[in-house]
């Protein structure tokens, strides 16, 4: 009895167990949902849209806001300019002195101030008008959801998320632009190698431009291969960058860089890098410090040793 | 006996054309092209863990100071990555508790500054001016010499992060710090910031 009893309390524990480490399995998830639950959260959706619209035109859209939080709080949409500093298109909500707020063509059909309760998810639509009169062209603007938090002390957060807004006021508009080439070294010691390029838009309206970045051996094989797909903003450029992690431990490879720019594809001239890790000159440059020592001592013995006259040495065969 | 041998024959005929008529139809319907296409929507999301970050102090005269986090966690499909910037919600940079306030310290993401008495503001681990850290929480320490900035105005906000691909629950920790010595008139101090999240 007392042995079944050991059996039966055996495959209790081994139960007990399996049951424990499926909790621990099926965590994750519910982990998720808890922190989620814990803290304000906000999702809008799409967080960008491309509007288009003759001068005097007006369209609609709509977009959603979700709360994925087990908290109720209320939120406020507003809109501000869009635009972007630099390269690397650091995003600015404010407007340029001079510049059209594309901002003001904004009108929600819907309150601008409404309670998200926990776990619902608010369509909202909006109108935009354009004015008679307005140049065709590129325009842009960023609607806002931003959660209220209840009042509180010490630093209060504001989360908010934006939908940013590609708007085209029809019409006839330059769409140009062109790559720039960034550098890339002909000798690559590393294990990852940034590769990167920039575009320009030299016209008057945005473009989505699709960019090829990829490497092949000497052979032909691709070893390496991406395609990145951003807005570029008129009378900008925007430096466009992937990296491409562990490269070949040693090698020749071409890169080739190319772009859908403006509807045109451009294609940079390929470029030749050497790969080869600094660990793999080791043996090399330590047979070449052997080979030089083994010369050098050659030749000092060859140099120290004593050369016997010719007479001497016949007086030693007699 | 032949006849019906030849019925036969004409009637296996028959359905043997009928079905070349019938076959090519049929191949042809099975071949119909049926396209399956999906939009997916870009999303954006953003959490901060607490919504209020606390940071309490019990001042002496030499002053002590007070550092807590608050971790931002975005995700997007957008795979041109994400920006999250942090500024102001209002327009007072100060800690305010009525009419009494505790400034923000003068130093900026570029160009921090270590708190002195009196003085509040953020850091960012690896970003900007701020340094490597690691950053540890403190309650009624020392001042140290951590660099901390102000939060800047609505309109020109900090980036704290930029990505260029997908982003599944990022996470940032933003610290905050005050330092405050007796001068510092007691009470509940608030201040209100905005993270901000847009696709790239």
């Amino acid at each position: 009895m007392q042995g079944r009893s050991h059996t039966v309390s055996k495959r209790s524990l081994l139960a007990g167990l399996l049951l424990a480490v499926l909790f621990v399995l099926l965590q994750p998830g519910s982990t998720r949902a808890a922190t989620v639950g814990g803290s304000y959260t906000i999702t809008m959706t799409p967080s960008s849209t491309e509007l288009h619209a003759p001068p005097d035109g007006t369209t609609s859209s709509s977009f959603g806001v979700v709360n994925e939080g087990k908290t109720g709080y209320n939120m406020t949409l507003s809109v501000a300019p869009y635009r972007v500093v630099g390269d690397d298109y650091n995003p600015q909500f404010t407007l340029l002195p001079g510049k059209t707020d594309a901002s003001k063509w904004i009108h929600f059909n819907a309150p601008s101030t409404q309670y998200l309760a926990a776990g619902q998810t608010q369509n909202i639509s909006y109108t935009l008008d354009i004015p008679p009169g307005t140049a065709p062209g590129g325009y842009y603007a960023v609607i806002f959801a931003e959660n209220e938090p209840p009042p509180s002390r010490g630093v209060i957060s504001h989360n908010r998320v934006g939908d940013i807004l590609y708007i085209t006021v029809d019409g006839p508009v330059l769409k140009q632009g062109s790559l720039l080439a960034t550098q890339l070294p002909h000798l690559f010691l590393g294990s990852s190698l940034p590769l990167s390029l920039i575009i320009r838009d030299t016209g008057g309206l945005h473009f989505l431009t699709t960019v090829n970045l990829d490497a092949t051996s000497a052979t032909g094989r691709t070893a390496f291969q991406a395609s990145l797909q951003r807005y570029v903003l008129p009378q900008t450029q925007r430096l466009v960058t992937t990296t491409w992690v562990h490269v070949p431990l040693f090698g020749l490879y071409k890169i080739n860089r190319s772009a859908v720019v403006a509807g045109q594809v451009q294609t940079l001239p390929a470029q030749w890098v050497v790969f080869i890790r600094p660990w793999l000159l080791i043996p090399g440059v330590l047979v070449v410090l052997g080979v030089v020592t083994i010369g050098i001592k050659r030749l000092k013995r060859h140099c120290l040793k004593p050369q016997k006259p010719k007479n001497e040495k016949t007086n030693v065969r007699h | 006996m032949r006849w019906p041998y030849q019925r036969k024959i004409t009637i296996a005929a028959g359905l043997a054309g009928m079905s070349l008529l019938i076959i090519p139809a049929a191949a042809s319907a099975s071949t119909a092209d049926t396209t399956v296409s999906s939009v997916i929507s870009p999303v954006i999301s953003l959490l901060s863990s607490s919504g209020t970050v606390n940071l309490n102090a019990t001042p002496t005269g030499s002053g002590v100071q007070t550092i807590a986090s608050d971790t931002v966690t975005v995700s997007t499909n957008d795979s041109a990555g994400y920006t999250l910037k942090l500024g102001e919600t209002g327009v007072s940079s100060a800690l305010t508790s009525g009419g009494n306030t505790i400034p923000a310290v003068s130093g900026t993401q570029a160009s921090p500054v270590a708190e002195t008495a009196n003085s509040w503001g953020y850091r960012v681990d690896g970003v900007g001016g701020f340094g490597a850290g690691p950053t540890s929480a403190a309650s009624n320490q020392a001042i140290a010499s951590t660099k901390f900035a102000a939060i800047p105005a609505t309109g020109s906000p900090d980036t704290l992060v930029t990505t260029s691909t997908t982003a599944s629950s990022a996470t940032t920790t933003v610290w905050y710090g005050v330092a405050v010595n007796t001068s510092a008139v007691s009470g509940t101090y608030t201040n209100d910031v905005t993270y901000t999240a847009t696709a790239n």
